[in-house]
């Protein structure tokens, strides 16, 4: 008798949190929050890509979730009456704008860094949801970077061949992950392997306090690449980063354009003393502005080829003094010794774990003298 | 008989090592007996002048001297954005070789101690016979910017074809690892 009760507690369990989720969030979202406004998809890709294509398969993995989106004749209006043409980001007048002018609540800006049909097919998006109203603050943001063959499995079963498949996973995980967010659930990260943090790193000491979230800002990346807009999609994976880890507050990226913009500032060398105070002065909450340099962002173009990602990290305190320099460089292929078990095969996970590892790192809050060089 | 092959074997052993001494890490480098190390707390880190074939081997190279250089924690090492600023300002036409009157002006406009200079003169990968590896050679001098005098230089070359190279191929180490390498000796040679 207890072992039934016991089991038949067990299944109450199991299926309480499960059909709260699927009830409240339709609830939750279409009626309460009104709409989300799914921008235009930004192409960072380098190569011309069925922008239109992926983000009505977007909306229609989002609808599938029971998430309103706003309908594409009011999104277009307001687009045209704002001469808003960058979708990478929104500066707070226009998230104000969103918020009195259309039912939309919310704007997702979506991000494709790859996209290759041919084998092995390969797609890497990244998402980010922000609060339309008086200041544009991030809610959500996640990504998916897949290709076909990353996990082949016995008989190549796990082989996806086809790109509107993998299209089809990616967006699935990045709808599943914005859902989850809806519905109050968040997700861990895994921890990453030591291999992807930095090479060689410098931390001032004392400036980077564990007892309340450090609010960055994420300045324009220096691109040395070949990769076209390789700077622009590491700022993404640190923006993205950052988000996720608890210790961090980020500032959406249009507030950060807005500034420069004002002052009409452009930073062929980096950034300087002089231009971190004029820019803090513009968001005085931010702590930190972080900015760096791509020097290689390569990825994997066939499938016995493997990524190579190589960045520098640098943290500016708001005396504009450097307070984290850093340098990680990475291959798919490193520590892989039999048949490709480890391996990276795409640029977006190995960027996102060499950031993730480089945050984390930046974050901590007893390394400063540790990543320092040894002097005979 | 057996004095004939000891002789035979140390003629191997002595062609193998005069093979990897060309590979080897070779180096030069100079200090300033007068100097004052221990006063040096900020530095500003010019553009390298590249001599390599590899337009962008200046750059990468100066930009991973500055994060090692800073993660020794001895020093102060200026951000790029404020050096191309303080070269701006202080009108220098070649900021690569700067006379000592540009290298007083570039300090009080940087508030640095000192200025260091680089010349990158071969980054890439060098073919000798069928082997091929990466190979880098720089050079690298400090100056003081109170007189704005060379207070310190060094040079160090790393990798290139050796022994492994040429009997099993491979490549050698990749160039970013090589790099590290170099910087690391050339620093070595700083704080010696």
């Amino acid at each position: 008798m207890a072992g039934e009760i016991f089991l038949l507690a067990s299944i109450l369990l199991m299926a309480g949190p499960i059909s709260a989720n699927a009830d409240g969030m339709e609830n939750r979202w279409t009626s309460k929050y009104g709409p989300i406004a799914v921008l235009p998809i930004v192409n960072l890709s380098g190569i011309p890509a069925p922008l239109k294509e992926i983000r009505d398969a977007l909306i229609a993995e989002l609808t599938y979730r029971d998430i309103a989106v706003l309908d594409d004749q009011s999104l277009e209006t307001f687009m045209a009456r704002h001469r808003l043409r960058d979708s990478s980001a929104i500066d707070n007048d226009l998230a104000a704008a969103f918020h009195k002018e259309t039912p939309a609540r919310w704007v997702l800006i979506t991000t494709l860094e790859f996209y290759r049909e041919s084998f092995p097919p390969k797609v890497a998006l990244s998402s980010r949801l922000v609060r339309a109203g008086e200041k544009a603050t991030i809610e959500w943001m996640d990504g998916a970077g897949l290709q076909g063959d990353q996990s082949p499995g016995f008989f190549d079963r796990g082989m996806i061949r086809d790109f509107r498949s993998l299209l089809t996973k990616a967006l699935r995980q990045i709808s599943g992950s914005l859902a989850d967010h809806l519905a109050g659930f968040s997700r861990q990260n895994s921890p990453v392997s030591s291999k992807y943090e930095p090479k060689v790193f410098y931390q001032a000491a004392a400036e980077f306090p564990a007892e309340r979230p450090m609010i960055i800002a994420i300045m324009p990346f220096l691109n040395k690449a070949d990769r076209k807009y390789g700077a622009a999609i590491l700022a993404e994976h640190i923006l993205k980063s950052s988000f996720q880890s608890p210790r961090i507050r980020v500032l959406e990226p249009g507030t950060i354009r807005q500034a420069l913009y004002k002052y009409r500032m452009i930073m062929p060398s980096g950034m300087s003393e002089a231009d971190a105070e004029l820019i803090l002065s513009e968001i005085p909450e931010a702590d930190l502005l972080i900015t760096g340099i791509v020097e290689e962002y390569y990825d994997s173009q066939s499938a016995n080829d493997f990524p190579r990602v190589d960045f520098y990290l640098l943290a500016i305190n708001r005396k504009g003094k450097l307070v984290w320099n850093s340098r990680s460089f990475n291959r798919g292929d490193e520590g892989v010794w039999f048949f490709d078990v480890g391996s990276v095969k795409s640029a977006y996970t190995l960027t996102d774990r060499m950031v993730r590892a480089a945050m984390e790192k930046m974050l901590h809050p007893d390394l400063a003298g540790e990543g320092r060089r040894k002097i005979q | 008989m057996t004095v004939k092959i000891l002789k035979e074997h140390i003629f191997i052993v002595s062609f193998l090592l005069l093979l990897s001494l060309t590979a080897c890490t070779g180096s030069s480098v100079y200090h300033d007996p007068m100097m004052d190390f221990s006063g040096i707390k900020s530095v500003a880190v010019m553009p390298f002048e590249n001599l390599s074939a590899d337009r962008y081997a200046g750059d990468r190279v100066r930009d991973a001297f500055m994060t090692s250089l800073m993660a020794t924690g001895v020093v102060y090492v200026v951000p790029p954005g404020e050096v191309a600023r303080g070269i701006s300002r202080a009108r220098v036409s070649n900021p690569m070789a700067l006379s000592s009157e540009e290298v007083k002006q570039i300090g009080a406009i940087l508030k640095v101690d000192a200025v260091i200079l680089g010349t990158i003169r071969e980054y890439g990968e060098l073919r000798s016979g069928s082997g091929v590896a990466p190979v880098i050679s720089l050079s690298m001098s400090m100056l003081e910017v109170q007189m704005g005098k060379m207070v310190w230089t060094a040079a160090s070359t790393t990798g290139g074809v050796g022994v492994k190279e040429r009997l099993f191929g491979g490549g050698g180490r990749p160039m970013n690892e090589i790099t590290v390498k170099a910087i690391n000796d050339i620093l070595d040679k700083l704080f010696m």
